[in-house]
């Protein structure tokens, strides 16, 4: 087992560092100067052979990286020309609303999701199953977009039950959090049920082909009992893995919520960043949300070696 | 002459079982209308998507411009017949580039192995782990907006997938008997790879491709509705959605049409993609 | 008399793709309490599906039970419903039931101890600390060693042999009157199959549960059954007790099988009569007897009058479905070449093959660095050779190294020691390129008839596709001439050309393989397990065809299989290998008259042969322990840990093989 986490560790650190790469050289893939993207172009002169030292471009490749790496691992991600405050500040206000939304929408999905897919699994072929199918095929192909904005316009403006925009912690305001969250979870949350209804069916199903269920019935059980004690778990644990997946996507799904919703996290400001050709901004977005991402599908994977006993114990 | 009489035989029957199934036929016949309305969009748009009439702005549906105006003025049934144009060319495109790079890197993964397939599934696992809207994001900082950028974009994007599934499909045959065979035999490498291994990996790739095409051209929506997808005046379903919604209570039409189009088309190859998994590959048969 | 379990005119069908299969078709038999009864059949004979509609286990969409009435201990258990508490209380409680696949016959997530504990806790009124002492008590009894310990324990960390004595733990846990062995050691190694069908007729005995073994292999029923049921297509072609059946055989099918199967004790030149493949089948074949199309005795009566009813033949208690009697078939017989095998190959005195201190070992790596902490020595020191002409066979269980040995030969495995010299020439010396011309010379018939032809191409250019490699032909003419000769080679149609593998069966699929081998003119050919994977009555034929080439075309052959009645059959000398060491090399009747080596006579032991009065005679040696894996490989002999002869010496020093006259050599230091 402790074999399985070190690799485990190892490869995340190795995808991290990639992912790293891969911002670092967003500076320089962008057309035209390299300063003028970090800083914007309305800058003197001075200011341009300043920043040209300060970002080593009179060095080679790998000491500008190894620059640029340590200044991030101070927690220096340098300005935001759009909004005039060093990166790290911005993303510090709102990395957490982000992970929030997403971490609270994962968990709903999952739990929601799985509900459904087992309901859909054992009453396969009834008039359930078939709903919920239904269902699942059609959150799949829904726009996450265009479910946040009807919602908005018939929750919010329409019926006025719910504000348009907004967003509170729970811990400063508990009611008006849960009344500012539930729009933009719902919108997040659907596409993440309907994937995991979709998979924990399918698992459900291959499961309840195996040999072990025939024993499990030989031995005397009551179908209820051998879906809980035997399928149950064996139908689950792929499904664990594709939270880790899930998390990832839904995390992409809020930039879409945040724009729509008005909400200050990353999403929102990646994208404002792209639009006004912030790189400092956009290179920090992108690279703290994959090694969150990163991280959390580590905690996944890790808890998927000891949910499988067949990992558990080499 | 028996050859293609075999052949043939073999082509019937699969289209009999793909559509066995009454759903599929359905994926299929929406599918096929959409790609009929691309195709003939110059011939079968009532008006030019690009006209604008200000006077017009926002009007609603009339006997001349059956779903009404936008906020330019331009006829919105129109933008729908040319939306699918945009959507389609996109799909298609971007989901044909990552294929085929997808394709050649999985499969050079998963034959010569060892460190180059080390190297390469670490840099598929970092493009994987950045949420695919920000990887398209940061793209498109480099790549800036506009049609073929989004081709490119969203075509790179999706390589990950690709890879991953090709080199999991090439690894599991490597050593399987047939393969063993054929070296015994004394086939070359590039045979073996290419004469064998590469057209029984195709079937999962085929129905991730129908799939596919169906989430890039969500992904597609999404950039043009932020804003970073193509540039107007370009008529994309998702840009429609971002000019109506201010709208969504007095003229509903504006933003509700676009997004009943993205979800049939996405809904049909969706359909469509399971129905070939049922097909191609009968373990996974009622699992939809 | 009323029986413990009485199955009258039961019936299951299928509905698959709007098809209706009748997988059980009328069928009736009984089991009384204490008896071992055996089912015998092979793939299609509804013998299993008949056990699970007895335990109203089959899925019913797409199964159905049509009709038929299952009186246990009197009652119906049709009646109920099929996931009430009447037969939630039959199932585990009053019938007990093994399955074939010890692999996945288990729960991977749940530990033993849960999963033996669940019966007991059901069917008795024991409380859960009460049924965990129960528990260690029943794999004390089926011979799991340190019982307590390994209650916590998952099934991936016990081998396929163990599992299945965990099978049978749990499947006694319930106190059954009777219990059901399906094919229960099909998946196992023959030493471990001697061993667990031991455990299952000792537990049997001690509680007088009733046994009913479903299996395809007559050794078996021969050895363990008191009466026997002959299934063919759903149906019972014919009954009795064991002694009067394989006396006196009286359906064409049972005939037919025991004429096809080869026996450890048979003669040297005994040619194997395979059952026909389906032939002229009638329009009405629903209303007539099953058998019809493979038949070689069918006569006008069999197309007339309907399907046979089993009639009572001469012995008590013996029925068979045929209209014609034993009499009249063997009549019939007497007309019928004689199955006498003339061989007329030239003896050779230089060998095409030779094996000199083989050795392969794979590195067991761990950590990232994936550093070598270890290996495992897959072969060890082998050496052999093989005479031009002759065919060698290669017998011994899962781990001895014995496809290992096929591989490096082959070169599919290129990292090995040692010598392997063809036609004079050193093959482990080559590199690829140089290989690849003398790659037409030794080619490969692969196990797995499903995996090892490619799905997607036709057959024609399968079997033809050495011929564009190595530019053996020169025009399009002449590869489609090629293409059918050696089509026509294997005994089937050219016609077929176009087909794809899957519209093929097992045993035609087989024959493509060999046909692909033969295309390269190949002088030497190793067979790697080539008909374990086929039903008996096919498994004849291809024995057979593969005889008839070497005759017509000189061929050599390496056999490799753990059949030990098959390799004996077809072998002139035969290797026994046994964890990576060869232990006993020596001529085929040599070795079967003469064991010398401990393994071998357990081996040898283990087969069971079909035929009753025989096996009252032999001798059982039963080994204790299982083959262990390699990475736990003894030191010294690799036979001293499971071996009933092994000394102190034996633990210190490997034995060397030792020539003892008559070709016959031996590793064992009891002959040094």
């Amino acid at each position: 087992m402790t074999r399985y986490i070190v690799k485990r560790l190892i490869q995340s650190v190795i995808v991290i560092f990639i992912v790293s790469v891969f911002t670092f050289l967003l500076t320089y893939m962008i057309p035209g100067d390299p300063v003028y993207a970090m800083l914007g172009g309305d800058i003197t002169r001075e200011q341009y052979e300043i920043a040209y030292k300060e970002m080593g471009l009179d060095k080679p490749m790998h000491i500008r990286y190894i620059n640029w790496l340590s200044n991030i691992l101070r927690g220096n991600f340098g300005m935001s020309y759009k909004y005039r405050m060093p990166v790290i500040d911005l993303i510090k206000a709102r990395l957490p609303v982000t992970m929030y939304l997403g971490t609270l929408s994962i968990i709903i999905s999952t739990a929601v999701g799985v509900i459904l897919g087992i309901l859909a699994a054992t009453k396969r072929g009834k008039a359930i199953d078939t709903v919920i199918t239904l269902l699942a095929n059609l959150g799949a192909v829904m726009p996450l977009f265009w479910l946040a904005v009807l919602g908005m316009s018939l929750f919010a403006m329409h019926l006025k039950w719910l504000p348009s925009y907004g967003f509170t912690f729970p811990t400063e305001n508990f009611s008006m959090s849960i009344k500012q969250t539930i729009l933009p979870l719902f919108a997040l949350s659907v596409g993440a049920i309907s994937g995991t209804t979709r998979q924990m069916r399918s698992s459900m199903l291959e499961v309840i082909r195996q040999d072990y269920i025939r024993t499990a019935r030989a031995k005397g059980l009551k179908e209820s009992q051998v879906i809980t004690k035997h399928a149950l778990k064996n139908a689950l644990i792929p499904i664990v893995t594709l939270t880790g997946m899930s998390f990832r996507n839904v995390v992409s799904g809020s930039t879409s919520v945040e724009i729509i919703f008005s909400i200050a996290g990353t999403g929102q400001l990646l994208v404002n960043s792209v639009l006004s050709k912030d790189v400092a901004t956009t290179q920090a977005c992108i690279l703290l949300v994959a090694v969150v991402v990163s991280i959390a599908n580590l905690i996944v994977d890790i808890s998927y070696g000891y949910i499988d006993p067949r990992i558990r114990l080499q | 002459m028996s050859e293609i009489k075999h052949y043939l035989t073999g082509v019937r029957k699969f289209f009999k079982r793909l559509f066995a199934r009454r759903i599929v036929i359905f994926g299929a016949v929406i599918v096929a209308f959409f790609i009929f309305v691309a195709l003939f969009a110059p011939l079968i748009s009532p008006h030019d998507p690009y006209k604008q009439d200000l006077k017009l702005s926002f009007a609603g549906p009339s006997r001349e411009y059956p779903l009404g105006n936008d906020e330019l003025g331009r006829d919105i049934l129109s933008r729908l017949i040319y939306g699918a144009r945009t959507s389609l060319s996109i799909g298609f495109v971007a989901v044909l580039i990552s294929a085929g790079c997808g394709i050649i890197l999985g499969l050079v993964a998963g034959y010569v192995g060892g460190a180059v397939n080390t190297i390469i599934s670490r840099v598929m696992d970092a493009l994987m782990s950045i949420p695919p809207i920000m990887l398209s994001l940061g793209l498109g900082i480099i790549f800036g907006s506009g049609m073929t950028s989004l081709m490119i974009i969203l075509g790179l994007s999706t390589i990950p997938t690709y890879t991953r599934l090709m080199c999991a499909q090439v690894l599991a045959i490597r050593n399987s008997d047939y393969i063993n065979a054929e070296r015994v035999l004394g086939a070359s490498n590039i045979r073996i790879m290419f004469s064998h291994i590469l057209p029984n990996c195709l079937s999962p790739i085929l129905v991730l491709f129908t799939m596919n095409i169906g989430g890039t051209i969500l992904a597609e929506a999404s950039l043009s509705f932020l804003g970073v997808g193509v540039k107007p005046p370009m008529a994309s379903w998702g840009a429609m959605v971002n000019e109506g919604y201010n709208r969504l209570i007095t003229n509903p039409v504006f933003a509700l049409a676009p997004g009943i189009c993205i979800m049939l088309l996405v809904l049909g190859f969706n359909i469509l993609g399971d129905g070939l998994r049922d097909v191609l590959d009968p373990r996974l048969r009622g699992s939809i | 008399m009323k029986h413990l379990l009485q199955v009258d005119n039961l019936s299951v069908s299928f509905c698959i793709d709007e098809t209706v299969i009748k997988a059980v078709n009328d069928v009736s038999y009984y089991i009384d309490q204490g008896e071992t009864v055996g089912i015998v059949g092979e793939s299609g004979s509804g013998k299993s599906v008949s056990q699970l509609a007895v335990l109203q286990l089959i899925q019913t969409p797409p199964g159905s039970i049509d009709g038929g009435k299952v009186m246990l201990e009197g009652e119906n258990l049709l009646e109920y419903p099929a996931n009430g508490p009447e037969m939630r209380r039959v199932r585990g409680g009053k019938i007990g039931m093994v399955f074939q696949e010890p692999m996945t016959s288990l729960n991977p997530v749940k530990t033993i101890g849960s999963q033996i504990m669940e019966p007991i806790m059901i069917h008795t009124n024991l409380n859960e600390k009460e049924a965990m002492e129960r528990a260690v008590e029943l794999l004390r009894l089926v011979g799991i060693p340190d019982a307590e310990k390994r209650l916590k324990e998952y099934p991936h960390q016990f081998s396929g042999g163990m599992r299945q004595r965990i099978m049978i733990a749990i499947a006694m846990a319930g106190n059954p009157k009777l219990i059901i062995a399906d094919e229960p050691t099909t998946a196992l190694d023959v030493t471990t199959q001697a061993q667990i069908l031991e455990l299952l007729k000792s537990v049997t005995v001690r509680n007088n549960t009733a046994l009913l073994i479903i299996t395809h292999n007559l050794g078996i029923v021969a050895r363990y059954a008191q009466r026997i049921y002959v299934m063919y297509a759903g149906r019972i072609v014919e009954s009795g007790r064991t002694e009067d059946i394989f006396a006196h055989p009286s359906h064409p099918y049972t005939r037919g099988l025991l004429n096809a199967i080869p026996r450890l004790d048979d003669r040297k030149d005994r040619k194997l009569q395979p059952i026909d493949p389906p032939s002229g089948i009638p329009e009405n074949i629903d209303n007539c007897c099953p058998f019809l199309p493979r038949c070689r005795y069918k006569c006008d009566r069999c197309y007339n009058e309907g399907i046979p009813a089993l009639k009572q033949t001469a012995e008590e208690g013996h029925f068979s479905a045929c209209y014609l009697s034993r009499e009249e078939l063997d009549e019939m017989d007497k007309n019928k070449e004689k199955s006498i095998r003339i061989d007329c190959r030239k003896p050779a005195e230089d060998n095409i093959l030779e094996i000199k201190k083989l050795t392969v070992r794979f590195p067991i790596k761990r950590g990232i660095l994936q550093r070598k902490i270890g290996e495992i020595i897959a072969v060890d020191n082998v050496s052999f050779s093989i005479k031009r002409g002759e065919t060698f066979g290669l017998v011994g269980e899962s781990g001895c190294g014995k496809t290992t040995v096929a591989r490096s030969i082959l070169r599919l495995i290129t990292d090995c020691e040692g010598d392997i010299i063809f036609n004079s020439l050193y093959l482990n010396r080559m590199k690829e390129s140089e290989l690849r011309r003398h790659r037409r010379k030794i080619q490969m018939i692969f196990q797995d008839p499903y995996s090892s032809l490619n799905p997607r191409k036709s057959a024609g250019s399968l079997v033809g596709e050495s011929l564009k490699i190595h530019k053996l032909v020169s025009s399009r003419q002449e590869y489609e001439r090629r293409v059918d000769e050696l089509f026509s080679l294997v005994g089937l149609s050219p016609s077929w050309k176009n087909r794809v593998p899957h519209e093929f069966s097992g045993g035609q699929r087989q024959r493509l393989g060999i046909a692909r081998a033969l295309s390269t003119n190949p002088e030497l050919i190793v067979c790697d397990e080539p008909i374990s994977a086929l039903d008996v009555s096919i498994q004849a034929q291809i024995i057979n065809l593969l005889e008839d080439l070497q005759q017509k075309l000189g061929l050599t052959y390496l056999f490799i299989a753990h059949d030990l009645s098959v390799v004996k059959h077809i072998s002139d000398t035969i290797g026994v290998m046994y964890l990576g060491n060869i232990v006993e090399i020596a001529p085929c009747e040599e070795l079967y008259e003469n064991p010398m080596h401990p393994y071998t006579k357990a081996l040898l032991a283990a087969v069971p042969i079909p035929d009753p009065v025989v096996e009252k005679e032999r001798e059982r040696i039963i080994l204790k322990g299982e083959v262990v894996s390699l990475i736990n490989r003894p030191s010294g002999c690799c036979f001293c840990d499971r071996c009933p002869e092994v000394t102190d010496i034996c633990r210190k020093q490997a034995p060397t093989a030792k020539d003892h006259g008559n070709g016959h050599y031996v590793a064992c230091h009891k002959f040094d």
